[in-house]
């Protein structure tokens, strides 16, 4: 069962300074959206918000969901995010080991099977130092979806990935969003990514930041590469880019 | 390791160009290389050497005790660390020797007053180390465990412990140079029975010259070797620091 999220008149300030004002936005159970706005307009501010990390806000952001919401958080740091003195299997068994944790065969079989939806072609006896950064940013993946999480809230995934991994990493993405159908939350700074994904696309205004446009993407999942030559997609990204332009003023 | 021979020859060439000024008080290299073995093989000695070494382990595995602790409730509670970075900083501008007396007063002149005296000064560097690590630690490695639901004992247990280690090591291995030089230093007070300090201080009242710089040059070795164990278990322990 995926998350519900409504958000009503969210506001956030840091350090004296508007960031988030009035923001209002509804997202529908088993959705992807993405977050696309100019830089310094709260993006990831808001996903800290939803994920509870930053529990200070005014406003209200209601979750709902029939089962316990299970929360996975890939931080756009995620080279931080990754323990160095543990090695790629073990960082991906983290998760399985807070709270009610399993037990070694049952670790095994849940990363095997990790391992198998992403395809994973790398060395999890290594440790994160000894990969590349697109590796790291596979292995941030697998461990925020080793737990099944009904919302998964993911900070620019693919920004440090050349284009084959980039591409490969999201079909990851719909591949798991096939299987389990979670509510994810994307911020992205590309217009591709977003349209490629994005059931809805949230276009944040400039500081102090509100919802300026959702542009719906009507087109079923899985999108394959094929969609990505589609004259659709082509509109929604010039539509994505016109929303953009209005914002920046560019 | 060429360069490190290198070195090694040019020192011992200017120790010996040293002698000549005064061939009484400056022995050559080769008198205190050839007194060595006679030291080494002296059961006086090597019962210094024995008293010496227990002393600084017991110091150093008291401050370990003691610090630990302290330094992680330190590091995880930032006004509590505010309130007492202070003290910490002005114990660790205090030369411990300087307190020694001190803890001869309360301790008497047998082995408690040393150990405690070196046990101490080690207990404030690496408390200190220890809280500066935990409280420099990688927000975004506890936001993760943070998501995940851990609790306090989970995030020590899998986070700061672990990004703790590389300050905790670099503690250890000032502390235990902190514990030999409190050690050997304290030894050279009267009422020492045995002890590598109180030895240097009698060849020094005999004017056993080479023995002297013999038993200076053991102290150096032990204090050397110990620091690069610890180097060595840091690298194995510790591997992912600074990669």
């Amino acid at each position: 069962m995926s998350v519900a999220i409504e958000i009503k008149n969210l506001g956030k300030v840091i350090a004296g300074k508007e960031i988030i004002k009035d923001l209002n936005l509804s997202i529908s159970p088993g959705s992807i959206v993405s977050i696309f706005g100019p830089n310094g307009t709260g993006k990831t501010t808001l996903l800290n918000l939803i994920s509870g990390t930053d529990p200070q806000y005014s406003g209200s952001i209601k979750k709902e969901c029939a089962q316990r919401i299970n929360v996975s958080y890939i931080f756009q740091n995620y080279r931080d995010s990754l323990l160095h003195w543990r090695n790629g299997r073990e960082n991906i068994a983290l998760p399985l080991e807070i709270g009610d944790s399993k037990d070694q065969i049952e670790i095994k079989e849940v990363i095997d099977e990790i391992a198998l939806i992403l395809d994973l072609k790398i060395d999890l006896s290594k440790y994160p130092y000894q990969y590349s950064g697109g590796q790291q940013q596979i292995l941030s993946f697998a461990r925020a979806i080793v737990t099944k999480p009904n919302l998964l809230l993911i900070d620019e995934p693919f920004s440090a990935l050349d284009y084959e991994n980039n591409l490969f990493l999201r079909e990851c993405l719909i591949g798991y969003y096939e299987k389990y159908k979670p509510t994810i939350i994307i911020i992205t700074h590309s217009i591709e990514e977003a349209v490629h994904l994005s059931h809805d696309i949230v276009v944040f205004s400039k500081l102090p930041t509100h919802v300026h446009e959702v542009i719906k993407n009507a087109s079923p999942h899985p999108r394959g590469l094929d969609y990505l030559a589609s004259p659709y997609f082509n509109d929604l990204k010039d539509k994505l880019l016109a929303s953009f332009r209005d914002v920046t003023h560019i | 390791m060429k360069y490190r021979i290198y070195v090694a020859l040019i020192l011992i060439t200017i120790w010996q160009l040293i002698h000549y000024l005064n061939t009484f008080l400056i022995p050559s290299p080769y008198a205190v290389i050839k007194v060595l073995p006679h030291l080494l093989s002296d059961p006086l000695v090597l019962v210094d050497i024995r008293s010496t070494l227990i002393r600084i382990i017991e110091a150093f595995i008291i401050s370990i005790c003691f610090a630990v602790p302290v330094g992680l409730i330190l590091g995880r509670f930032k006004k509590l660390y505010s309130s007492v970075s202070y003290i910490l900083d002005f114990f660790r501008s205090t030369p411990a020797t300087a307190i020694f007396p001190l803890f001869l007063i309360m301790f008497g002149v047998g082995d408690i007053a040393k150990v405690i005296s070196a046990a101490f000064a080690s207990f404030i560097i690496i408390t200190f180390n220890l809280a500066e690590g935990i409280r420099h630690i990688n927000k975004y490695k506890l936001l993760t465990l943070k998501v995940m639901g851990a609790n306090n004992m989970e995030m020590i247990q899998k986070v700061i412990f672990w990004e703790s280690l590389p300050h905790l090591f670099i503690g250890l291995r000032n502390g235990i140079s902190t514990s030999v030089i409190v050690i050997v230093v304290t030894e050279m007070f009267v009422g020492t029975v045995s002890g590598i300090g109180k030895q240097i201080v009698d060849y020094q009242i005999t004017y056993e010259i080479p023995s002297m710089y013999g038993m200076i040059f053991i102290i150096g070795t032990i204090g050397y070797l110990i620091n690069r164990s610890i180097m060595y278990l840091e690298k194995n322990i510790v591997h992912w620091h600074n990669k």
